[in-house]
């Protein structure tokens, strides 16, 4: 696969610009020499200012990094987006109905449309959530869905991150970046808005605070605290909702309500919006050495007294063994086809395919079923043979853990790299907000691969954004 | 407000106030180690100035002698002191991250630009003449926060633990200084009516700048 050239968002095989790009194709022509350049180091001074950063765990080079941030957007046309849109609403949802069987009846696993063993046994399985009714029978109210394109009209999806996805923020401030860069490049295109977002956020929030809240819902955003990768993010969606920014010591449960220590006194707290791991969330049900969380907080859960978002559980349904599922599970639950497609995947439990796996294993990837990040990955053809050995014989000692993917050839999106406008590689995540309706945020994170032919679009592995635009009509 | 939030906002504007101090203090003893006529006096007004920001000791575990390098150093960067601009900022700018929600975008700006390029100066950049440049560099960014907190905070309860924050530093800083105008380099104690007479009381107050660490100097 490595040596056909992959589908560009921007140009067509014959050097053409495809329609959604022509605005931006001839503001590029205008641009002066040094324009772009000047453009990246002012993006770079914003971002700083700002001290958008983040915190690569393990790196030398001080704890706060920014992310590059890349001048050339990513566009998409209104009728590429209402196609991703409704199949991403439809995955939400059918995922949703998902959680809510298995912690339920599990329909799914009598009906025989799922090894029980592959549920039951999961580590992301939380049998805590058995028979838990979450308000409005929502367990994931905020999902980002990973998507890579390899052609005109061929989307698939990469994972579906349940747990308390990330990278809203830059998504936000790519914006905010983009806009202030080159306002003339606005006035020419329509681009649909995403400031939108931390409302939507919060209306979410509020759709889904108890029964027995009483006036408007206070909400609670719960971080780790400074020190975590993310914590401008906390902070900023916080800020832009309105909401509050507790760390775990900042609560506390009394009679079964969760309160947050104020200034005048104990405040009631009805929906808590928790960036912290099911994990470490409350040291009486979880992990009992976490210092993270609030003691109590899952009994205020269960009696129904406050609403945790995501719920704890979550992760059954984005577990990577499960993934390979879906088209199961949208079938299942809504009766319908998917309209995005999984990427094929197989598993290595089975010996044939093992076999198979291992013959082919320079045109694969491989994960982890429980990595993230980037980390803990194969990648076929830019591998060494001494790593592909290396990952044989993880394979070898537990084939379960691990799924194998052929290398997609990720499409390419024109990068300003050191040495000018050059494809790199995009994926794409739109963050999906659900509680009374689904509400899907125009666009997403563009995350792109710095790095000549790199697939990995991680940032913890040198990846960058773009401002991503969705076209309206 | 979260009562953590209000700690936090106590200590930033505690900490802002504190370095502007320092820079104030290195900039008197600088100048008045310039002018002194004895031998050895520099040093003592060097000292004389540590005192005042009661990191004297500390200075003293780590150096022998009061040069004006090896001061300069400890005043503005030796993260090991407390009260080093180089901890008074980093200190301030993490209070700012842990409350960015409480703050508005104009003070952490100010904050956060002002360490951002504090983490540019070396001890090089403050040789010689070029001390007192970055000393005003010091105060103007303490005037920028400052001006940025009266302009842009909402005068709610935030603001009120702000300015006590700021007012409790800074007299704390007034009280050490007349402590040290009048019983260190005044020659006699009597002269100004006897020797202090703290309760335990005051000298929490101020910053546990009590008689202990005096009496070695009166006379």
């Amino acid at each position: 696969m490595g040596d056909t050239t992959p589908f560009d968002e921007m140009y067509n095989a014959d050097g053409s610009v495809r329609e959604p790009y022509s605005a931006l194709a001839q503001w590029l022509d205008e641009q002066p020499d040094k324009g772009l350049s000047l453009m990246s180091a002012d993006a770079e001074a914003i971002f700083r200012r700002l001290g958008i950063t983040f915190a690569v765990y393990g790196s030398d080079e001080g704890n706060e990094k920014l992310i590059p941030f890349d001048v050339i957007p990513r566009i998409i046309s209104a009728m590429e987006w209402r196609r991703l849109s409704r199949g991403i609403e439809q995955r939400v949802r059918a995922l949703n109905a998902f959680l809510y069987d298995i912690y339920h009846r599990q329909e799914i696993l009598r009906a025989g449309r799922i090894p029980e063993k592959l549920i039951l046994q999961n580590s992301a399985f939380c049998p805590e959530m058995m028979g838990l009714e979450p308000a409005k029978g929502v367990y994931a109210h905020i999902i980002g869905v990973d998507i890579v394109r390899t052609g005109p009209d061929e989307f698939y999806v990469l994972e579906d991150n349940l747990r308390t996805p990330s990278g809203v923020s830059y998504m936000l401030e790519d914006r905010e970046a983009m806009m202030q860069l080159a306002p003339d490049l606005f006035q020419r295109c329509k681009v649909a808005p995403v400031e939108t977002y931390p409302e939507n956020l919060r209306r979410t929030l509020e759709s889904v605070a108890p029964h027995n809240t009483s006036g408007a819902p206070t909400i609670a955003v719960l971080t780790p605290g400074i020190y975590n990768s993310a914590y401008f993010e906390h902070s900023f969606l916080a800020d832009q909702m309105g909401a509050q920014l507790c760390e775990g010591p900042d609560l506390f449960v009394d009679g079964g309500r969760v309160y947050m220590r104020t200034t005048t006194g104990p405040e009631r707290v009805d929906v808590i919006y928790r960036r912290i791991d099911d994990d470490y969330l409350d040291p009486l049900t979880f992990r009992s050495d976490s210092m993270l969380g609030v003691p109590g907080l899952f009994d205020a859960y269960r009696s129904g007294n406050v609403t945790l978002v995501n719920a704890p559980g979550t992760g059954i349904a984005d577990d990577k063994a499960v993934y390979t599922y879906v088209p199961e599970i949208v079938e299942f639950y809504l009766g319908e086809k998917t309209l995005l497609n999984n990427v094929p995947t197989h598993n290595c439990v089975d010996s044939d395919e093992r076999a198979w796996v291992f013959d082919n294993l320079q045109d694969l990837v491989v994960k982890e079923v429980h990595g993230s990040g980037g980390y803990g990955m194969l990648i076929g053809p830019t591998s060494s043979k001494a790593l592909r050995e290396e990952f044989k014989k993880r394979i070898e000692a537990r084939p379960d853990n691990y799924i194998v993917q052929p290398t997609l050839a990720l499409s390419t999106c024109p990068t300003f790299v050191r040495s000018g406008i050059a494809p790199r590689h995009v994926d794409l995540r739109p963050y999906v907000l659900i509680g009374d309706e689904v509400r899907i945020t125009p666009g997403g994170l563009t995350r792109v691969a710095l790095k000549k032919g790199s697939l990995v679009v991680n940032s913890s592995q040198g990846g960058g954004t773009k401002d991503t635009w969705v076209l309206e009509e | 407000m979260l009562g953590r939030t209000a700690q936090h906002l106590f200590w930033l504007s505690r900490y802002v106030e504190r370095a502007e101090n320092m820079a104030r203090l290195l900039d008197v003893g600088y100048r008045m180690s310039l002018t002194a006529r004895r031998e050895g006096g520099a040093s003592e007004h060097m000292l004389s100035m540590m005192q005042a920001a009661e990191v004297d000791e500390a200075f003293a575990e780590k150096y022998e002698q009061a040069d004006l390098d090896s001061v300069v150093y400890f005043m503005m960067f030796e993260p090991d002191n407390p009260s080093s601009v180089h901890s008074c900022l980093l200190a301030a700018r993490t209070n700012a991250r842990s409350v960015r929600t409480a703050i508005t975008l104009d003070m952490w700006e100010s904050l956060n630009s002002a360490w951002l390029t504090f983490s540019q100066i070396k001890p090089r950049d403050v040789k010689g003449a070029k001390l007192l440049g970055v000393l005003q560099w010091v105060k103007q960014l303490s005037h920028e926060f400052r001006g940025a907190l009266l302009g842009t905070k909402l005068r709610d309860d935030g603001y009120c633990f702000s300015q006590v924050g700021n007012f409790i530093e800074r007299a704390d800083n007034t009280a050490r200084i007349l402590d040290m105008k009048y019983y260190v380099l005044l020659p006699r104690a009597k002269m100004i009516g006897g020797e202090p007479r703290y309760s335990a009381m005051d000298a929490d107050l101020a910053g546990g700048f009590g008689p202990s660490q005096l009496s070695s100097r009166l006379s």
